[in-house]
């Protein structure tokens, strides 16, 4: 209901261009107090090697489409970009990005020393992200390493969730 | 002339005839395109182009040609491109080029007048990511399940069965300020050949200040030539799916505000041994990592060799990576290593692994420990690869950060006299006689006075930062 009646406020204003919030911002779901509970959640569902449960970390569709998108200067009408194009691509590189995760590390159980950002913090209009996460970390036979596990962490409202798990 | 250009002088004619007979034809031939509007502006015509090319096109040095949006230059069409012809990707709309599969782009810059595809801020203000950049579309095969992929942002479909695929060529152009930035974790290379095939020539490009890649490989048989990244945001060079070119003369120089990899070489992320297997050929390289604090503490390794790329390295030189020089991670690549697929010889490797809590040249961890060989005991073991220093750029009186130094002028590539690169004290290997590798004795990416590849880099080319 909420939906629709956005569409037509929308439409009766004028028409809706890509970075309209056609929709109200999505709760966000799974999300964590910090970077570091975030981080040990995903430890644990690689341990369990549950790839389900680690896509739900990350960003969905609804919520890339509600929270993320309207913020996002690719999303001004002047630059055409539809929605589908950007999510899509996104999806699709970070899906492949954790089967890759899964396969590589599904099944250690590593524990979290630490979270560390080397990429700058983007603050938008109403989230921040933080880019580029690497862990340190202690696997069980006690060697400590260093992986970048996932691609960026969003922050909004003291709750961090799992951007993407794009990995450059 | 350049062996590309020698191999297929037939091919440089035509493409001659088809430059004269273009600019003959003169502006009113672009301004019968819909979606190509020109007008007068101070000095220089400036033209707006937009949404798809479908006809052949010529984009002529006389105007001023700004990309709005994503545009495609659509099969049959080519778009020739004049030498000094300068080109702005438009930053409000993500202007970008694309090149779909059958069409070509026959970019025809000299070293006199390059051409320039750079960002439209204004000079001062130019940063990465400004705009999208270059994307070229070949029928070129990769490894991907079916033999075609998707590109980044909806860029259309690439990847066939034709290694001889020709997607025209580039000679002399400068790709500059680019890729845009999608979201979070998703930019766009600064040029992507997607299944690109060997019949394209490129020779003499330089991509710089790019937000993701510089250079990326999406599988096919392409072969570049004289090729210069600089202050990549990413990786350098990069190449996946089963690239199966070649190289030679290539540099690196990184910044180390925000820089992954000189090389990151990977054959398919999700099944490492899928064919064809990423193979390319590579001689006369040069990777400079940013070793100091300032701009940043990026700038990882030199060259990452991973999920089962094959590669044939060789007159290679690694410095100033913060990580590693060489890295070989997952058992599909070092299961290339023990079959003599992936060979390094004669280089030199120097002054990496420089911040606190990285493990030596060659990175040993946890794939190295289960390898039958680790990348440290292959690395040393290989064929005149020494770890020494490898001399290059100013003397440090004229260049106190040479050859890291980003912005002086006395910056240059080339190894100084006493440079084992060039004394002999390592022997470099003697390329392919096979029409693209120029004969080139010496290591690294440019040579000493009177090689004939002392110079390659200066004149067309242009380091500012902003």
């Amino acid at each position: 209901m909420l939906v629709t009646a956005a569409l037509v406020a929308c439409l009766v204003a004028g028409g809706c261009s890509s970075g309209d919030r056609l929709f109200p911002p999505s709760p966000l779901h799974q999300t964590f107090p910090s970077p570091d509970e975030l981080s040990r959640a995903v430890l644990a569902a690689l341990a369990d090697e549950d790839a389900d449960h680690l896509h739900s970390l990350a960003l969905s569709e609804l919520e890339f489409r509600t929270v993320v998108w309207p913020e996002l200067p690719s999303s001004r009408p002047e630059r055409g970009l539809p929605f589908d194009y950007v999510w899509g691509d996104l999806n699709q590189k970070s899906t492949n990005a954790l089967r890759r995760l899964v396969a590589r590390h599904g099944g250690r159980r590593y524990t979290l020393a630490g979270v560390a950002f080397r990429g700058e913090t983007t603050p938008y209009e109403t989230y921040r992200v933080h880019r580029e996460a690497i862990l340190d970390l202690v696997d069980e036979e006690g060697n400590e390493l260093t992986l970048p596990l996932f691609g960026s962490i969003l922050e909004r409202d003291g709750e961090f969730k799992l951007f993407s798990y794009v990995v450059d | 002339m350049t062996g590309i250009a020698m191999r297929r002088p037939a091919r440089r004619a035509l493409a001659a005839g088809v430059l004269a007979a273009a600019a003959a034809w003169g502006a009113a031939t672009v301004s019968t395109q819909a979606n190509i509007n020109c007008e007068p502006g101070d000095g220089m015509q400036r033209c707006i182009v937009s949404g798809r090319i479908t006809s052949d096109t010529t984009f002529t040095a006389d105007s001023l040609w700004l990309l709005d949006g994503a545009v495609f230059v659509d099969e049959p069409a080519r778009l020739t491109i004049e030498a000094g012809t300068q080109i702005f990707g438009r930053s409000e709309t993500n202007g970008t080029l694309i090149i779909s599969q059958g069409a070509q782009i026959l970019a025809n810059g000299t070293a006199e007048a390059p051409i320039v595809m750079t960002s439209d801020v204004e000079v001062g203000e130019r940063a990465r990511a400004d705009w999208g950049g270059l994307i070229i579309n070949g029928r070129a095969p990769l490894n991907v399940p079916g033999g075609q992929g998707e590109g980044e942002g909806g860029t259309g479909i690439y990847g066939g069965d034709d290694p001889n695929d020709d997607s025209g060529h580039l000679y002399y152009v400068r790709v500059e300020f680019a890729g845009t930035e999608f979201s979070p974790d998703n930019e766009l290379n600064g040029i992507a050949f997607q299944g690109v095939g060997r019949m394209t020539e490129v020779d003499h490009i330089m991509v710089k200040l790019n937000k993701d890649d510089g250079l990326e490989f999406f599988g096919g048989t392409v072969e570049v030539k004289h090729v210069i990244c600089f202050a990549i945001a990413d990786d350098s060079f990069d190449w996946t799916d089963g690239w199966q070119g070649k190289g030679q003369f290539l540099i690196a120089m990184q910044m180390g505000d925000d820089a992954d990899n000189g090389f990151e070489s990977d054959n398919n992320g999700d099944n490492n041994d899928l064919t064809p297997r990423s193979d390319p050929t590579l001689y006369n390289v040069t990777l400079i990592g940013d070793p100091y604090d300032f701009p940043g503490d990026e700038s990882d390794i030199g060259m990452l060799l991973r999920e089962g790329t094959a590669a044939t390295i060789r007159n290679f030189i690694i410095t100033g990576f913060k990580e590693a020089a060489i890295d070989i991670d997952h058992t599909a690549t070092f299961a290339q290593v023990t079959r003599g697929n992936l060979t390094l010889e004669s280089g030199l490797v120097f002054g990496n692994c420089i911040v606190e809590g990285c493990r030596g040249e060659f990175n040993p961890d946890d794939d190295d420990a289960e390898a039958a060989i680790s990348t440290m005991d292959f690395v040393t073991g290989a064929p005149n690869v020494y770890m020494m220093d490898p001399v290059l750029g100013a003397p440090s009186y004229l260049c106190a950060f040479c050859p890291f130094d980003l912005i002086d002028p006395a910056r240059n590539f080339a190894p100084r006299e006493t440079s084992p690169a060039v004394t002999g004290m390592v022997r470099p290997s003697v390329p392919p006689n096979d029409g693209f590798f120029d004969v080139a004795n010496f290591i690294g990416a440019v040579g000493p006075p009177g090689s004939g590849q002392d110079d390659w880099f200066m004149g067309w080319t242009d380091f500012s930062l902003n």
